[in-house]
C-alpha cells in the first residue's frame, strides 16, 4: 500500500463509474484514480506494470473475471507486494453468499454501492480516510 | 451501529484502560472484552457464540505474539470464515513488522496514539467504518 499511490477502481457499469469519479473529484482526493472495466483488465493491468496501489476497490458482478475471481487470483498468482494492498468491494450485490466468499478471502471491507449521492460519498470518505490512518507497508 | 463485543488483545493494561476510556467518553455501547494474553483471546474466539463487532490486537505480547496469533486465527478454518474484522494497533513501527502484518490479511493496522484524545479519534473511525461494512451473516 502507498498511500500517496493510485486508486484502483474495477467497474463495468459506466454509470457507476462516472458517478464514483464524480465523488472523488468533490472529495479533492489526490490520488490519481485508474478505472478498468473488468477483472481481467484490473488483473493484467496490476501484474504488467510497476504499480504501486492506494487500495483497490472493485465490483463484483463483472463479464469475464468477477470481483471474488479478480480477489483470488490476486492472491494466488499475483505479484506477492499487491498482496497487501487493500481489497475492497463497493457493490450492488447484498450480504449472502458473496459476502461469504468474500470475507472467507479476508477482504478489507466490503461496502453497498448506494444510489443516494451523498451516501455514497459518506462510504468513500470513510473507505478514504480509514486507510489514510493506517500504517504503510513498505516493499522495496 | 453494529453492537457486537469488541475485542481488545494486549499486553499492557494502561493501553487497555486507556482504551476502554476513549470507548466511555464516545459512548460506545459495546461490550469490550479484554484479554491481555493472546491464548486467552484464541480461546474465547473458539468458542463465541456471538461474532465480534472487530478484535484489536497488540503486537509485542509475551508467549504468542499478535503476529503469531492471526497465523493461529488464519490457520482455523472456522475461524477464518467467521472472518471477524482483524485489527492492529501497535506502538511498533518497523517496515517489516508493518508488512508481516500486512502479508497476514488483516484489515488494518494503527500506530497507537499516544493521548487519549488520539484513541478516541482512532476508535470513531474503526467503528464507523466496520459499521458501514457488510458482513457475511448479515
Amino acid at each position: 500500500m502507498n498511500k500517496d499511490g493510485v486508486i484502483i477502481f474495477v467497474e463495468d457499469d459506466e454509470d457507476d463509474k462516472d458517478f464514483v469519479c464524480t465523488v472523488f473529484d468533490e472529495l479533492k482526493i489526490p490520488n490519481k484514480i485508474v478505472w478498468l472495466k473488468d477483472g481481467e483488465e484490473a488483473y493484467h493491468y496490476l501484474n504488467n506494470n510497476n504499480v504501486d496501489p492506494f487500495i483497490i476497490i472493485s465490483d463484483i458482478n463483472m463479464p469475464k473475471m468477477n470481483g471474488l475471481q479478480l480477489r483470488d487470483k490476486m492472491q494466488t498468482d499475483g505479484k506477492s507486494k499487491l498482496r497487501a494492498v487493500p481489497f475492497l468491494f463497493l457493490t450492488t450485490s447484498t450480504a449472502g453468499s458473496s459476502a461469504i466468499n468474500a470475507y472467507a478471502q479476508s477482504v478489507q471491507g466490503f461496502f453497498q454501492k448506494k444510489s443516494s449521492y451523498n451516501e455514497l460519498k459518506q462510504t468513500i470518505k470513510l473507505i478514504y480516510n480509514y486507510w489514510k490512518e493506517c500504517a504503510e507497508p513498505k516493499f522495496s | 451501529m453494529n453492537n457486537a463485543p469488541i475485542i481488545v488483545i494486549d499486553d499492557d493494561s494502561d493501553d487497555c484502560e486507556l482504551f476502554k476510556e476513549a470507548c466511555d467518553e464516545l459512548n460506545v455501547q459495546n461490550e469490550l472484552l479484554i484479554f491481555n494474553h493472546s491464548d486467552k483471546a484464541y480461546e474465547y474466539l473458539s468458542n463465541m457464540t456471538k461474532r465480534p463487532f472487530f478484535i484489536i490486537c497488540d503486537i509485542n505480547m509475551p508467549l504468542i505474539n499478535g503476529l503469531e496469533l492471526r497465523q493461529k486465527i488464519n490457520a482455523d478454518e472456522k475461524m477464518r470464515l467467521a472472518a471477524v474484522p482483524f485489527l492492529y494497533w501497535s506502538t511498533l513501527g518497523k517496515s517489516w513488522i508493518i508488512n508481516k502484518a500486512y502479508s497476514l490479511n488483516v484489515q488494518g493496522y494503527f500506530k497507537k496514539p499516544i493521548t487519549l484524545s488520539g484513541i478516541k479519534a482512532m476508535v470513531s473511525t474503526i467503528m464507523q467504518y466496520w459499521d458501514m461494512s457488510d458482513h457475511p451473516s448479515d
